[in-house]
């Protein structure tokens, strides 16, 4: 039998007086690779956010990785990119990156450097994140997701700001994590050829809910 | 903003603190010829107007500047929930009132040594065994209302969604218990957190002031409350300035 990563049984969730998700379910198995796409405003984000932990539901309940989320909860092992990291501008890639470290010191400094270079950013580098373009700062974001081995990817819009060369490079990179670490990957995005490339399965918002699309 | 170092910090709340010691104790001394090291220090460390204002808008300074951290998923969601989280945040953040206050008492006993010689006057005894305790606890209770004063900024900060307006907030009820304090208004200052500062009145001990110890772990559990309150709250969870991206 199949390891659920994600358990979601009666959901609802009303946000900013709309309803987005009206008794909902959802299951995700453990190596799956699922993609979330949906017009915008439709809840992709706030679904993701809810599996996170941010956002808490108005009804229903949430288990990620078998552990059912309460009230103010945070998941373990999970990476996620979000929209807004909220990095610090006055200091390097490499020590935003080892704040986080240690606070579930779960990596040390090589390790740190290691994943920077696995992104294509410099951990060496003396600039500060402030002067990043909007390409590297995604690469970071991508770098604090992935940089402590998380069972479960939780990804909305990772390839945003990403040129197209190094998009394949993430699909490759993120496939990687899939089959060989077996990560499983939950992801929002606008790159429908991405998801194409990525996604096992793929999920639509519609109807306040999650219905098949793929 | 240029960066300091611990030292720096250290060395400058210091001479600051030393200032304000040297001025409180002298104009003390001056009206005071006779007093001795136990009661000048004790007057510094009861004086109103550097326990209410200097002291605490002193601390606001330093913790404003810090306050770089804000709201950050990427930190959040390493930790086990949004307690952890708040607690995460105000925790190194107490160092500095604590910092403060010993820094203070510090400085006070260096300036009090300073001035004894003056008046040729050793520790004279009359408050006896109270005395030493009456300190202890007038420190702790300083301690206490500087940490009082942080994590009400802090909070207010999270619940407004504005540190300007929260740092205003505070200084609006630091100013206002410092009135009410000055003009006996004890009725309000009984049920303010900066209200009992004061463990002496006109030099004598009153005779309950142990129980503010009680009080002012009343005051810790609501505010304790208030953060617990903060989960969920969107200012606190998201990043809100575009100064974070």
């Amino acid at each position: 039998m199949d390891k659920k990563v994600i358990e979601i049984t009666g959901l609802s969730k009303k946000y900013n007086n709309n309803i987005l998700f009206e008794n909902m379910g959802f299951t995700m198995n453990q190596g799956e690779v699922v993609g979330v796409i949906g017009e915008n405003g439709a809840g992709k984000s706030v679904f993701l956010k809810m599996i996170c932990g941010l956002i808490a539901p108005n009804n229903g309940t949430v288990n990620v990785l078998g552990e059912e989320l309460a009230s103010g909860d945070f998941p373990k092992d999970i990476g996620v990119i979000l929209d807004c990291a909220g990095f610090l501008p006055g200091e390097t890639g490499f020590k935003n990156l080892m704040i986080l470290a240690n606070i579930r010191k779960k990596i040390n400094r090589e390790g740190v450097k290691k994943v920077m270079r696995r992104v294509g950013l410099d951990p060496e580098s003396r600039v500060k994140f402030g002067k990043y373009s909007l390409g590297m700062k995604q690469r970071l974001a991508i770098a604090q997701a992935i940089m402590e081995n998380p069972k479960l990817l939780i990804l909305d819009e990772p390839f945003n700001a990403i040129d197209t060369e190094t998009l394949s490079d993430f699909t490759e990179m993120f496939k990687d994590l899939n089959e060989k670490e077996d990560v499983s990957i939950i992801m929002t995005s606008h790159h429908a050829e991405e998801i194409e490339r990525l996604c096992t399965k793929v999920y639509r918002v519609e109807n306040r809910g999650l219905v098949v699309y793929r | 903003m240029v960066k300091t170092s611990w030292g720096q910090k250290i060395l400058i709340t210091f001479a600051v603190e030393l200032l304000v010691a040297y001025v409180s104790e002298y104009s003390f001394v001056l009206y005071n010829p006779r007093a001795d090291i136990c009661h000048i220090v004790m007057n510094s460390l009861n004086n109103v107007f550097i326990c209410l204002i200097i002291n605490p808008l002193f601390l606001i300074v330093l913790t404003y500047a810090k306050d770089d951290t804000l709201y950050r998923y990427v930190d959040l969601i390493r930790r086990k929930n949004v307690t952890e989280y708040a607690i995460s945040r105000i925790m190194p953040r107490l160092v500095w009132p604590i910092l403060v206050v010993i820094e203070y008492v510090i400085a006070s006993v260096m300036v009090s040594y300073y001035f004894i010689p003056a008046n040729e006057i050793l520790f004279s005894g009359e408050l006896d065994g109270d005395l030493i305790d009456i300190i202890i606890c007038q420190i702790i209770n300083e301690i206490i209302l500087m940490v009082a004063v942080h994590i009400f900024r802090e909070v207010a900060g999270c619940l407004i969604s504005s540190r300007k307006i929260a740092v205003l907030c505070t200084i609006a009820v630091i100013f206002f218990d410092f009135v009410a304090t000055k003009l006996h208004w004890d009725a309000i200052t009984a049920w303010t957190p900066w209200g009992h500062v004061r463990y002496l009145n006109g030099g004598q001990a009153t005779p309950d002031y142990r129980v503010y110890l009680g009080y002012w772990m009343l005051i810790a559990l609501i505010l304790a409350l208030l953060v617990h309150m903060l989960r969920y709250k969107r200012s606190f969870l998201s990043v809100t300035s575009k100064r974070f991206v």
